[in-house]
């Protein structure tokens, strides 16, 4: 067991590090939200820059052949500054896709404009009925000639509205919440057929409700064998789950330090209110759910860096309902020690609380993954 | 990052994996007292006894990693957890004061030969109260007044004490033979007793030390071998009772949280190798020991309310026929070794609290994160 990081891993952390904690104010990240892009192209070329956007690919890709630890240290970085830049939708979940997917074409045609910052992408998977099962889904691929014609309709697509290109999963076979029979296909956002509604997410991202209508595309869009997309869209999503929970970490560390601050400092009675027992309980509980997710951060990790299988996924879903769990219960606690300021938008501590709620969503809530948990 | 061991620490696994299955799994079947008696001949010759105290003692300097190797395995296999009383308690307390008998009391611990309980709580008083009260005599003896509760006295020679010494009622730590003239037991279950002391007469070599600091029931009460190896038996407790309840019909919610518990459990069981990685490198732990403490205390409890209820209404009472005669929804071919488990544990747990309620745990998490607001140190040790 050994619990510290190499040399290039610290550096990697400490770059990002320094970059959320100089160059990501809070109130810059504000003027992103409400910008038209929703995020800045300066700073998406930066990440571009710094080898950020290709840490978690192969060398043989053009990526740095970092793996998940890297993308953990990268994530819960972006958790503390709350970063709104499309890293996840495009790096981990379309590039994840691609890079686990892929033929070598593909990746050759794809990978390159993500690692330098040119391209933007989305994974298109949601469907409205089928909540958090990968395998529910009513969107066709239908052969047609040599290609396919896709018909349907994807929800809560991220970074929809700035993708350039889109990995949608449809059905080429079977029933609809059959494993078998799900494809996977990569597109042009711009093809004839997609359209799509754009709307701002609670946690201050961008997303899309995609319609595909009679959309053709080749052979070549095909990501891995036919009907056999559900196994790399997984990978992609524990790839993604894995962020995203890294990402609430950062996020639940700086409630707990600025719950912590405030409560130094916020005076009642004539005496800070952090020396009131009851308050420094609920810290000290807030600390350890802290402690716990991170803990089990590290073990989902280093199981995805082993290898991917049952014990990789299952230590995801464990670190997944544990993220659920302390997310709202540190994000609950900061709001409520905060009192009435606590839910302002012009304060810090509501805006990790949306994002945490959103992540508890992501990917499927603490329930589905506790299941999945107890099945595998 | 890796999860993996290093070769030495996998040859170390091996090595403890075999003890145990030579010592412990092999005398499956046996009768209990047996099955005690061969672990610890076992333990003796392999001079495994008391490997976590320092080498002058009778120690084996062992790295973290080893340490945590054989104390999660044990908890694993659910070995027996004998002598811990005096192991983990008084044996800190010989160790740090200078009583001129303390190698030969040592000595008598750690190979099994003498074995010893605690005597903390009084009836009617908070924990921090000591009114039992230990008086000086003469030049060479002091007499002993007072009561103790929940005693768990069973087949034990010596009884360490909690007493207040006169007139300032500093706590103190005695040494009080059970089978002593003026020292009354009165089952009051199970395991545990009340004991009442009517001047009983202390050689004053068996004041063990002043019961402040290192030596105060909190501190000794998070002694690392007590709280940093706990997640492997309650991972192993939690997968004996999913087994059970899996054939429950209608009781889904029952196995929803067991399995929200046992992904607890890995938390705490990550929690513990990250501090174990911490002790081995000699850097500051991740989390103070007390939340280690506390988080496992938290799991202990709601697996205990789970076993509850999942023994069914049989398991309220644990009367003593209870193993033989249980006709809940378990068979009791299925549910016995268990039922021991779980009523062993709950005893445990009980002298844990005797010595540090939860509360005062999360006051001393407290206090070392410094959230109070009186100090300017940083809040979080990361």
């Amino acid at each position: 067991m050994d619990f510290s990081f190499t040399e290039e891993q610290t550096l990697l952390e400490e770059s990002v590090a320094r970059f959320i904690q100089n160059d990501y104010a809070f109130e810059d990240r504000q003027k992103l939200v409400k910008s038209e892009l929703g995020y800045s192209a300066k700073n998406w070329s930066t990440f571009a820059e710094l080898g950020w956007l290709g840490v978690c690919f192969p060398e043989s890709d053009g990526g740095f052949g970092g793996g998940a630890v890297e993308s953990m240290l990268m994530l819960e970085n972006f958790g503390r500054g709350l970063v709104v830049e499309p890293y996840l939708a495009t790096v981990v979940l379309a590039g994840g896709a691609i890079k686990h997917g892929g033929n070598a074409e593909q990746k050759a045609k794809y990978l390159p404009g993500i690692i330098d910052g040119s391209a933007q992408a989305a994974l298109a998977y949601v469907e409205p009925q089928g909540r958090f099962n990968l395998a529910d889904m009513v969107t066709t691929a239908n052969r047609d000639g040599d290609g396919y014609v896709l018909n349907g309709y994807k929800a809560v697509v991220l970074n929809g509205p700035a993708a350039d290109f889109i990995v949608v999963s449809a059905r080429t076979s079977g029933e609809q919440r059959d494993e078998q029979g799900v494809s996977l296909f990569v597109l042009a956002a711009d093809t004839q057929g997609v359209s799509r509604r754009d709307y701002p997410t609670v946690d201050g991202l961008r997303a899309s409700e995609i319609t595909l209508e009679d959309v053709k595309v080749g052979a070549d869009a095909l990501l891995g064998a036919e009907g056999a997309g559900l196994a790399i869209l997984e990978q992609a999503i524990d790839d993604g789950i894995l962020c995203v929970g890294a990402e609430a970490v950062g996020c639940m560390e700086v409630l707990y330090k600025d719950t912590v601050e405030y409560c130094k400092t916020r005076k009642q009675f004539g005496q800070p209110i952090g020396k009131f027992q009851v308050l420094q309980h609920r810290m000290v509980d807030m600390f350890m759910e802290h402690e716990q997710s991170k803990s089990l951060m590290y073990m989902a990790a280093m199981r995805m860096d082993e290898g991917y299988g049952a014990q990789a996924q299952k230590a995801v879903s464990a670190f997944k309902v544990q993220v659920g769990k302390s997310g709202r219960f540190v994000g609950q606690n900061a709001v409520q020690l905060h009192g009435g300021m606590g839910m302002t938008d012009e304060l810090n501590i509501g805006h990790y609380f949306k994002r945490l709620t959103i992540i508890d969503t992501l990917f499927g809530n603490v329930d589905y993954h506790l299941k999945r948990f107890g099945q595998l | 990052m890796r999860r993996s061991l290093s070769a030495d620490d996998k040859g170390f696994q091996t090595r403890v994996i075999a003890f145990i299955e030579a010592h412990w799994l092999a005398s499956a079947g046996q009768s209990d007292t047996l099955r005690l008696q061969r672990w610890q001949a076992g333990l003796v010759a392999e001079g495994w006894t008391v490997p976590h105290w320092p080498v002058e003692f009778g120690g084996c300097g062992w790295s973290a990693t080893q340490a945590y190797l054989w104390f999660s395995s044990c908890a694993q296999y659910n070995t027996p957890q004998s002598a811990r009383t005096g192991v983990d308690v008084v044996g800190p307390i010989l160790m740090a004061g200078k009583h001129p008998d303390a190698q030969d009391w040592l000595a008598d611990i750690a190979a099994f030969r003498s074995r010893w309980c605690l005597g903390i709580a009084e009836r009617g008083h908070h924990l921090d109260v000591v009114e039992t009260q230990i008086c000086q005599e003469d030049q060479e003896n002091w007499h002993l007044h007072g009561h103790k509760v929940g005693v768990d006295i069973q087949r034990c020679d010596w009884l360490c004490c909690l007493a207040a010494r006169p007139p300032a009622g500093i706590p103190v730590w005695v040494a009080v033979r059970v089978d002593a003239s003026g020292v009354k037991i009165q089952r009051t279950g199970t395991a545990s007793a009340r004991v009442d002391f009517d001047k009983v007469v202390i050689p004053h070599t068996h004041l063990l030390g002043d019961a402040v600091g290192v030596l105060a029931p909190d501190q000794l009460a998070l002694n690392p071998a007590r709280v940093l190896y706990r997640a492997r038996g309650l991972q192993r407790q939690i997968d004996v009772l999913t087994e059970i309840v899996a054939d429950f019909e209608g009781e889904e919610g029952l196995q929803q949280r067991l399995l929200a518990l046992a992904v607890a459990t890995r938390g705490l069981l990550a929690l513990e190798q990250r501090c174990v990685d911490a002790v081995q490198k000699g850097v500051p732990l991740p989390v103070p020991l007390a939340a280690l403490a506390l988080r496992g205390r938290e799991i202990f409890a709601q697996l205990g309310e789970l076993q509850m209820e999942s023994f069914g209404y049989y398991a309220l009472p644990y009367p003593d026929g209870l193993l033989t005669h249980n006709e809940g929804p378990v068979a009791p071919g299925d549910i016995s070794e268990t039922m021991v488990v779980a009523m062993a544990q709950q005893a445990g747990a009980l002298d844990e609290e005797f010595m540090l309620s939860r509360t005062t745990v999360r006051d001393q998490i407290a206090e070392q994160l410094r959230l109070s607001g009186t100090q300017d140190q940083a809040s979080h040790p990361g």
